[in-house]
């Protein structure tokens, strides 16, 4: 009898262990943002030092070498502003999504969030962020590129203001060229040309990321909007085309067919170890290449274009949630984004400002490479718009994967992905 | 009165009570109340939009019909089911093989035994990445090793390969079911009495007819505890699949978990997550009632 009541009891947790894991991870959750709260409450104790101001609180995930540049930034607004203090909270990169989530059905939000650009809207229209459009068409220094401030803007409403971004180029073995007698590409059809030069004795010519998460689209909508293809439009002719310009390049041995298993940190290390002669990536690789690989001879150009020149944008913007007090977030807003610190902090931190006033050629004069995703943001394009955004991300990296693995041709893969994008343009009517 | 137990014994029944609980509260909080939870947010139509707008409605069945309708979730299940068996199969019999080699009492047995724990010992995500390399058909290991012993061709796109890249996972986690399965069972080998054995012998059984006569039978429990805690951990499996592969390429190796996960916090759909994670739970309800069923049939005997 012991014995079975032992059994009984060690099959009860063994098969409520594995539902435990699903729905305590929830709890837990909820719990470090309570924790998180009742330190910010504690804080509040001092809500009004001096003249009454507001204090608010910010959300951040930077880290070292960011984050030392950002808090000076941060004490200089406080000391100056008269109207608020702004507190932060760090918050786990990988967390905050789910933190904000679990934070709203809790109604335990900060003020202000700093929020990954394709992921604005879809918590903007979830209702966590405040429709901010008056307050920006009412500030004087709202001169931003018109591209990425689209990125926080759905249906007239304006969730947030871009604060800082960056984008991908195509980055290059000069050796590795100069050796095959090809220069750097501009055009599909040089790159691919380049890419069959280069690639002989185990190196591949292209390397990029394909792997399952928001990275392959990020890696392949500038080849999408190059050809003048859309995500609204993925059964259209130039958007097959793209897929089948980009999936060919796995396919003809171009390219590795692990860019399927590759992160954007992964290709950068193939690409440092010279594994492949050219890469997609992103500009903060610069600072890892200049220090991981000091005796590599590399240089960066725009991604080659087809009809006209793209790059997907990366990046956050600063949000505002439901019920903060608008005008005391908007005047940090307004320091961090404006005319005199933009630039000149997002240079600090290995990034761009997304503001159409920045004087690009004073700015990057000492720096090359980092002067080319400079010059390309005006032709960067946000992710989205859209509130499902994370939904159709899921459509077009399971279009890619599909493609690239040859499990469908390029062509099926994008109906398909019509197909999906449609359903859930049907259900967000609903 | 009328109770059959004295009362002194019925005081000892209460003190019992006592005792299990604070146990018992434990166990209805912690692990109770998020599975029912986990059932009620499964009937609503919870997404993070309506979440956040504080109206999920309730929508019966509609949770389930959407996950049953999505083709990835039936691949899902076959993917599951799939390697928790192969996983089961290989581990099982690797396992076991090891077990009957170190009960021969040779001298380094307690010294290798234990160097086979550490892949037991590994953070799964370790795991996963290290075998991520290892699969690699460009540089990994276990490509060049079929490769040197002629069995392949060409590398094999373990992971790449929609056909293989199951089998990439089932080799990994194989990897790191081996040690346990070893472990229980040759504790249960340690228990058997040689004399039996030896009598075996006396009486003419070969080495075959005293495995499948003596070894099996004496060691029964062990094998079937084996069994099940094993289906149990290899069909919850999420982090090696996470971390491996994402659960692709395209959906080629998602299982019920990373599926539920995908649901729940890629896209939002909490309620349809929670859907996935019930049928996750059944499934292994089923099988721990199954085993409560052959131990109980076991006890009478």
């Amino acid at each position: 009898m012991k014995k079975r009541f032992l059994a009984m009891a060690l099959t009860g947790i063994m098969t409520a262990g594995l539902l435990a894991g699903c729905g305590s991870s929830g709890d837990t959750q909820a719990d470090t943002a309570k924790d998180a709260k009742d330190e910010k409450t504690a804080d509040t104790g001092k809500d009004s030092d001096g003249g009454g101001k507001t204090e608010v609180v910010l959300w951040h995930s930077m880290v070292s070498p960011e984050v030392e540049p950002f808090q000076e930034m941060i004490d200089n607004f406080n000391a100056q502003s008269e109207k608020a203090t702004v507190v932060t909270e760090w918050v786990a990169r990988d967390e905050q999504t789910k933190q904000l989530t679990i934070g709203n059905m809790a109604g335990e939000l900060p003020d202000m969030v700093f929020v990954d650009n394709p992921e604005v809207i879809n918590y903007g229209e979830m209702g966590v962020f405040q429709d901010i459009k008056k307050q920006f068409d009412g500030w004087d220094e709202n001169q931003f590129l018109d591209s990425i401030t689209n990125s926080c803007v759905y249906e007239g409403k304006m969730y947030g203001v871009p604060y800082i971004g960056n984008n991908l180029a195509l980055f290059y073995d000069k050796d590795m060229l100069a050796a095959a007698g090809v220069e750097a590409p501009t055009t599909w059809d040089e790159l691919v040309d380049a890419a069959q030069k280069t690639t002989k004795d185990g190196v591949y010519g292209l390397g990029f990321s394909a792997i399952k998460n928001a990275e392959c689209t990020f890696q392949f909508m500038p080849f999408l909007w190059s050809a003048e293809g859309d995500w609204t439009d993925m059964g259209s002719d130039d958007s097959i085309k793209a897929m089948t310009y980009y999936s060919d390049f796995v396919k003809n041995g171009l390219a590795n067919k692990e860019v399927l298993n590759w992160s954007q940190a992964d290709v950068c290390k193939q690409f440092a170890s010279g594994n492949c002669a050219m890469m997609v990536n992103g500009s903060w690789n610069v600072g890892t290449l200049r220090n991981d690989a000091p005796d590599k001879n590399w240089g960066v150009v725009p991604i080659p274009q087809d009809k006209v020149p793209a790059s997907c944008l990366g990046g956050e913007a600063l949000c505002i949630t439901k019920n903060a007090d608008a005008d005391a977030c908007f005047e940090f807003i307004e320091y961090l984004c404006g005319k005199e610190i933009s630039a000149p902090y997002a240079k600090s931190v290995a990034k761009f400002s997304p503001r159409s006033d920045v004087d690009i050629d004073k700015e990057f004069a000492d720096d090359p490479e980092m002067k080319v995703f400079a010059e390309q943001m005006e032709n960067t394009k946000p992710r989205g718009p859209y509130p499902k955004w994370t939904e159709v991300d899921n459509v077009i990296i399971e279009a890619c994967q599909s493609a690239l693995t040859e499990a469908k041709t390029p062509e099926q893969a994008c109906k398909d992905a019509a197909a999906a994008i449609a359903d859930i343009e049907e259900s967000l009517k609903k | 009165m009328g109770s059959k137990y004295s009362r002194n014994s019925r005081r000892e029944i209460r003190n019992g009570y006592a005792y299990i609980m604070p146990a018992l509260i434990f166990m209805v909080a912690m692990i109770g109340f998020p599975i029912l939870y986990n059932f009620y947010i499964s009937f609503f139509d919870m997404t993070a939009q309506s979440v956040g707008m504080g109206h999920a409605e309730f929508i019966g069945l509609k949770n389930y019909e959407a996950i049953f309708s999505d083709p990835t979730m039936w691949k899902a299940i076959k993917n599951t089911f799939f390697y928790t068996i192969f996983c089961i199969v290989f581990q099982f019999i690797i396992g076991f093989a090891f077990a009957m080699f170190f009960s021969k009492k040779f001298k380094a047995a307690r010294y290798l035994k234990g160097l086979m724990v550490i892949s037991y010992m590994l953070p799964m995500t370790v795991v996963g990445l290290m075998f991520k390399f290892m699969l690699s058909p460009t540089n990994g290991v276990i490509n060049d090793i079929l490769m040197n012993l002629h069995l392949v061709k060409a590398p094999v796109e373990w992971l790449l390969n929609e056909r293989t890249v199951i089998w990439g996972l089932i080799i990994a986690n194989t990897w790191v079911g081996i040690p346990f399965n070893m472990l229980l069972l040759s504790t249960g080998l340690d228990n058997v009495p040689q004399d039996v054995y030896e009598s075996a012998s006396i009486d003419g059984a070969n080495s075959v007819q005293r495995f499948f006569y003596i070894t099996v039978p004496m060691i029964k429990q062990s094998i079937l505890s084996v069994l099940i805690l094993g289906f149990v951990y290899t069909f919850k499996v999420f982090d090696l699949v996470y971390v491996t592969t994402g659960g692709g390429p395209v959906d080629a190796s998602e299982v019920l978990s990373t599926y539920s996960y995908r649901l729940s916090f890629k896209t939002y759909y909490f309620g349809q997550g929670a859907a996935v994670a019930n049928v996750l739970f059944l499934c292994l309800f089923v099988v721990a009632l199954v085993y409560l069923k052959l131990i109980g049939k076991d006890e009478v005997s």
